[in-house]
């Protein structure tokens, strides 16, 4: 195979961006969602009826 | 049938992405695997390139997704000023790390491509220049969403910004045409069809639909992280509340 070095480093580049991007959004999600449940655990609502 | 107007509603969009995520997710990992398959296994080498050729499977999928999310990020942009859809600037504000992301891959596969036909990793020509210039506005974008505490009030200026910078995608597309560039010119979306032989063609057209999957699904994850924020926020702000209504005391 020609220029196989170039090949490879072109979806090795690609597999680590795509592997880190998904890696880092769904980290996002379960801290987002984590931090929404702790808050709920406390009492904090949104809106209105919201109480401490 | 549930259109836009009913995705309005940030409690039913997540229940609704939380079940497209799965089979967006499985379709990637199928169409990855089928993808990677034909693209080294069975398209063959180019006749000038080699098998070079091959690192079209996934350069021409991240520009044709760098290009597709700015221009979806556009049509949010509308959604927010014009018909002010709740969604749209979560949406707006989901994709561009996205979009970030496979401009930054279109740039490195592209050099890395670019070096063995052209014996050189960048060029001042009218395409990378104008796809450089789609990251830094990606950039700037995350930047701008940064700088502002009010998530609705980033979201107004991030529109009017997204809509102005919509103009570089026509420049990135015709760049090739309208200027003498090093990069080649269009060979899939053209008028009088693909030029590139259908043996080359197959693979593209599911490393694309792989890629398109996995973006889809990115994005509903990422949409669905921005509405958790949000609602962290807001509780937030309502926890805060009573303490800043408090009255002032010496």
């Amino acid at each position: 195979m020609t220029h196989l070095g170039y090949i490879i480093a072109a979806y090795a580049a690609t597999a680590i961006v795509l592997i880190a991007t998904a890696a880092w959004v769904t980290l996002d999600l379960r801290v987002q969602k984590e931090k929404l449940r702790r808050l709920e655990e406390q009492g904090l609502r949104r809106g209105s009826g919201a109480s401490r | 049938m549930p259109g836009a107007a009913s995705l309005a509603n940030p409690t039913r969009f997540l229940a609704l992405s939380a079940r497209m995520l799965s089979w967006l997710a499985g379709a990637a990992a199928v169409l990855f695997a089928v993808g990677l398959y034909i693209a080294f296994f069975v398209a063959p080498p180019d006749y000038q390139q080699g098998d070079s050729v091959r690192i079209m499977y996934v350069h021409v999928p991240s520009v044709t997704l760098a290009m597709g999310c700015y221009a979806a990020m556009a049509l949010s942009a509308l959604g927010t000023l014009v018909w002010r859809h709740p969604l749209a600037d979560v949406a707006a504000k989901a994709a561009a790390p996205l979009g970030a992301a496979f401009t930054f891959l279109g740039l490195v596969t592209g050099s890395i491509w670019g070096k063995p036909m052209w014996g050189a990793w960048w060029v001042w020509d009218a395409r990378l220049t104008s796809f450089l210039v789609l990251l830094i506005m990606y950039l700037g974008l995350i930047a701008l969403w940064r700088a502002f505490d009010d998530p609705a009030r980033a979201g107004r200026v991030a529109a009017v910004l997204i809509l102005v910078g919509f103009v570089n995608i026509p420049i990135i597309k015709f760049s090739v045409d309208w200027w003498n560039t090093l990069h080649q010119p269009a060979s899939i979306l053209r008028i009088g069809g693909p030029t590139i032989h259908p043996s080359m063609l197959w693979p593209l057209i599911v490393m694309l639909a792989a890629f398109a999957a996995l973006f889809v699904a990115l994005w509903l994850t990422a949409m669905r992280a921005e509405i958790y924020r949000r609602r962290v926020r807001t509780a937030e702000l309502v926890a805060a509340r009573p303490a800043a209504l408090a009255p002032r005391t010496a």
